[in-house]
């Protein structure tokens, strides 16, 4: 394949987990700031040790740092073994079946099982030593370090795998090779590195407690000479002091640039909030709100009901019916008894199924749609002349969402105001009277729904519109509005208004 | 629910059984033994013959491990090589003692690591989460050897010594799994379930403990049981330190006088009270979160 451009190598490697939206960055500073904050860390910390030991006392740093072979020599042998083996068996684990996956697994349920220490100090009773430096450490080290690094490499690579682009490439018939050096690597490569660093921290620390119960020549060892001292007088002995300050660096140093490798990958979100809030709705009107961010929806959101499709609105591990009804309790101040009731009356009005089932189930358990329904349900049963709706949810598909809508609008109270934040031009326009558009937070246009969405005033309203074909079938014909409300006033922002 | 803890508890069997061979492989199967034993000084003439008796050093390795297997199903675990006293009385003196320390270190480690973990998610990056995060990261940087030395160090016997020693413990126990608490807590925080509870006028505090602390519960203990290894094998670290006569001690002797068949009781020992560990939290984990439950493999 060398020396032609497949289509393999043009597809771009989008990590998952990590946002397709250009305003948010991958934050790389952390990792060199981190590493290089640990290794100014690794030489102070040294040179306050060798401040602390007597001079000319027969510890001198480089006596401390010698003693510390024992402990630095593991974590280097865990780094350096677990991260290329870690890394080769979590990929093949991740892409090999069920089988392969259920044997390493087994293999990280084994080890989280052992006491290592305490094995790890009988083993050194029973291995060999060479120069008081213990092999079977080495050994044990180099045995055992590679397993949390595999299982954190399978979780990593599952959803690389599965991503589109990856998949596309296999389809077209991208080598190993290709796949590891260009997709896997790239998003996997600093878990690996992380893992190994974690692993290398807890080898160190089952080395040196090793090394303090054996007392052998190591940190741990020079600690565990001081057993029977009293805290009080280990206050002031460096000889205390100086390993336990080593040990405490070299653990830092590593965590350090740990955090800085697992870090890197959070997203910096662009600087969010709107620089206007939503236009001004009269009594009984429906707004959309187009374009605008979900977090942006929440925090005008404050103080209405919310009605928020979306599963993820619920939390993962709790009734759904016990959600609800605390809502109700405190955001509307109802007495409990009260708020199970009205939950349930809503429900037998929407000709849901037997609600108590529904209720006792977990929001994962129900079909996007039943769930939709309940959810509805309750914001029926709070009062509030405002509702937020949250319309977008991926799950539930635009067309069941607009038969909630549909449902909700009906079934309101004609004086309440009701807001509808979605992406999807065509909801806004099959039950708003008026909308208003936002670009990156921003509002570009707002109006009525006839006039903004027949002649749109800015291109990127006309983008939308043109983006979706049916909006013709959607937009009402000229004539009244079919809600019954009066015509919308002019459904001008507020911030227009007040400056007008 | 029933189901999810017979499996777990098969697993824990399965794996004790495997753990107890590895054992037998690690402790008798290499090594020399009797060299081990001459070379350590101070070891009493006629141990070395003893140690081959007592270990069936003179038959194949197979048949070895049967007869010791057996033994052991028997409640049988030998003789000291030093002092000839049987090994399973030993155990049994001091497993109550190490079975206490281990179950109040993971109480106190988990309650802390949830109210410590939870507090820093709470204050996110402002002036007292960043005190609070600038403790754990201490306390995970300092070896439990150290902790134990500056908490359990030269303190009186009795239940003094097994507070103090479930202390160390849990300071560098805790302080980890605060760390991890805290980032599982943060995250509830910022999901969209949490923020809509927010807007819907839920005040912070009542998100932070009613909402994120139990949600993230389940997860703890998952952690918590991945931890089990480091939480006993510490135990060989804390109980000389703090004069607590339990398995670590006895395993600290043991290995100084080169006493192989107390040894190998201690490690057994200590591996199964690890399994029974993880297996209890692994339940409690199951009992949090129906999803542990019904996907969980190990």
């Amino acid at each position: 394949m060398s020396g032609v451009v497949t289509a393999t190598d043009t597809i771009a490697v989008t990590p998952p987990g990590r946002s397709a939206n250009p305003d948010h960055r991958l934050d790389r500073s952390r990792i060199r700031v981190r590493t290089g904050v640990a290794l100014l860390g690794l030489v102070a910390g040294a040179w306050l040790v060798a401040l602390l030991l007597p001079a000319g006392a027969a510890g001198t740093l480089g006596e401390a740092l010698a003693a510390g072979a024992p402990e630095l020599i593991v974590v280097a042998t865990a780094v350096i073994t677990a991260a290329p083996v870690g890394f080769l068996v979590g990929v093949s684990t991740a892409r090999g079946g069920r089988g392969s996956r259920a044997v390493a697994r087994a293999g990280a349920y084994m080890l989280s099982c052992l006491p290592l220490t305490a094995v790890l100090v009988a083993a050194e009773s029973q291995l060999f030593r060479v120069e008081g430096m213990s092999l079977g450490v080495v050994a044990l080290t180099a045995a055992l370090a590679w397993i949390p690094v595999a299982r954190r490499v399978e979780r990593s690579t599952l959803p690389v795998l599965a991503t589109g682009h990856v998949r596309h490439a296999v389809a077209v018939g991208a080598s190993r090779p290709t796949l590891m050096r260009r997709h896997i690597l790239p998003v996997v490569g600093r878990d690996t590195v992380a893992a190994a660093l974690l692993t290398a921290v807890a080898a160190l620390a089952v080395v040196s407690c090793a090394g303090f119960v054996q007392t052998s020549e190591s940190w741990g060892g020079l600690l565990g000479e001081l057993v029977g001292t009293p805290p009080g007088d280990l206050l002031g002995d460096p000889s205390f002091w100086a390993p336990l300050l080593l040990l405490v660096i070299t653990t830092g140093a590593l965590l350090l640039v740990t955090s800085g490798l697992t870090q890197a990958d959070r997203v910096v979100p662009p600087d969010s909030g709107v620089d206007a809030g939503p236009p001004e709705t009269h009594p009984g009107e429906v707004l959309a709100l187009i374009g605008l961010s979900r977090a942006d929806a929440l925090e005008m959101a404050r103080d209405s009901v919310l009605l928020d499709l979306s599963r993820t609105a619920l939390r993962p591990n709790t009734p759904i019916g016990k959600q609800l009804v605390e809502t109700l309790v405190y955001a509307q101040a109802c007495p409990k008894a009260d708020a199970a009731t009205r939950v349930r009356a809503a429900l037998a009005e929407l000709d849901a199924p037997d609600p108590d089932p529904v209720l006792a189930a977990l929001p994962r358990d129900l079909p996007a749609p039943l769930l939709a329904t309940i959810v509805l349900a309750a914001a029926l049963a709070a009062e509030g002349t405002r509702v937020w709706v949250l319309a977008d949810a991926p799950e539930l598909g635009v067309s069941d969402a607009n038969n909630i809508l549909t449902a909700l609008l009906e079934r309101r109270d004609p004086r309440t105001t009701v807001t509808i934040v979605t992406a999807d031009v065509g909801t806004a326009a099959r039950h708003a009277d008026c909308v208003a558009v936002y670009e990156s937070g921003r509002l570009v246009e707002a109006g009525a729904v006839e006039d903004v969405l027949r002649r749109p005033g800015s291109p990127f309203t006309a983008a939308l519109v043109a983006a979706a074909p049916d909006l013709a079938r959607d937009l009402r014909p000229d004539g009244p509005a079919p809600t019954g409300t009066p015509a919308p006033p002019a459904c001008r922002p507020a911030h227009d208004r007040s400056s007008a | 629910m029933l189901t999810y803890v017979l499996r777990r508890i098969l697993y824990g069997v399965l794996l004790g059984v495997a753990g107890t061979f590895l054992t037998f492989a690690l402790l008798v199967g290499t090594g020399d033994p009797v060299g081990r034993v001459l070379s350590r000084p101070g070891v009493p003439m006629g141990t070395a013959q003893r140690v081959v008796t007592d270990l069936h050093l003179d038959e194949p390795v197979p048949t070895r491990f049967s007869a010791w297997v057996a033994d052991v199903l028997q409640g049988d675990l030998g003789r000291s090589a030093t002092t000839r006293d049987s090994v399973t009385d030993t155990l049994t003196t001091a497993l109550p003692r190490t079975a206490a320390l281990v179950a109040l270190a993971a109480i106190a480690t988990i309650a802390f690591a949830l109210v410590l973990g939870t507090l820093a998610a709470g204050h996110g990056d402002r002036f007292p989460g960043v005190v609070l995060v600038a403790a754990l990261v201490t306390g995970v940087c300092v070896p439990v050897c150290g902790w134990a030395l500056l908490i359990a160090g030269n303190t009186p016997a009795g239940v003094a010594a097994l507070l103090l020693a479930a202390a160390a413990l849990t300071v560098s126990g805790a302080a980890a799994l605060a760390i991890l608490q805290r980032h599982d807590a943060a995250e509830i925080l910022t999901s969209p379930a949490t923020l809509a509870a927010r807007v819907q006028g839920f005040s912070q505090v009542r998100v932070l403990w009613r909402q994120a602390a139990p949600a993230s519960v389940a997860s703890l203990l998952r952690t918590a049981a991945l931890g089990a290894g480091l939480l006993v094998g510490a135990v060989v670290v804390v109980e000389p330190v703090a004069g607590v006569e339990g398995l670590g001690a006895a395993l600290r002797t043991a290995v100084a006088t080169a006493d192989v068949p107390v040894i190998i009781g201690c490690v057994l020992v200590l591996l199964w009270l690890t399994i029974a560990l993880e297996v209890a939290l692994a339940i409690c984990a199951g009992v949090f979160d129906p999803r542990i439950r019904a996907g969980g493999a190990a």
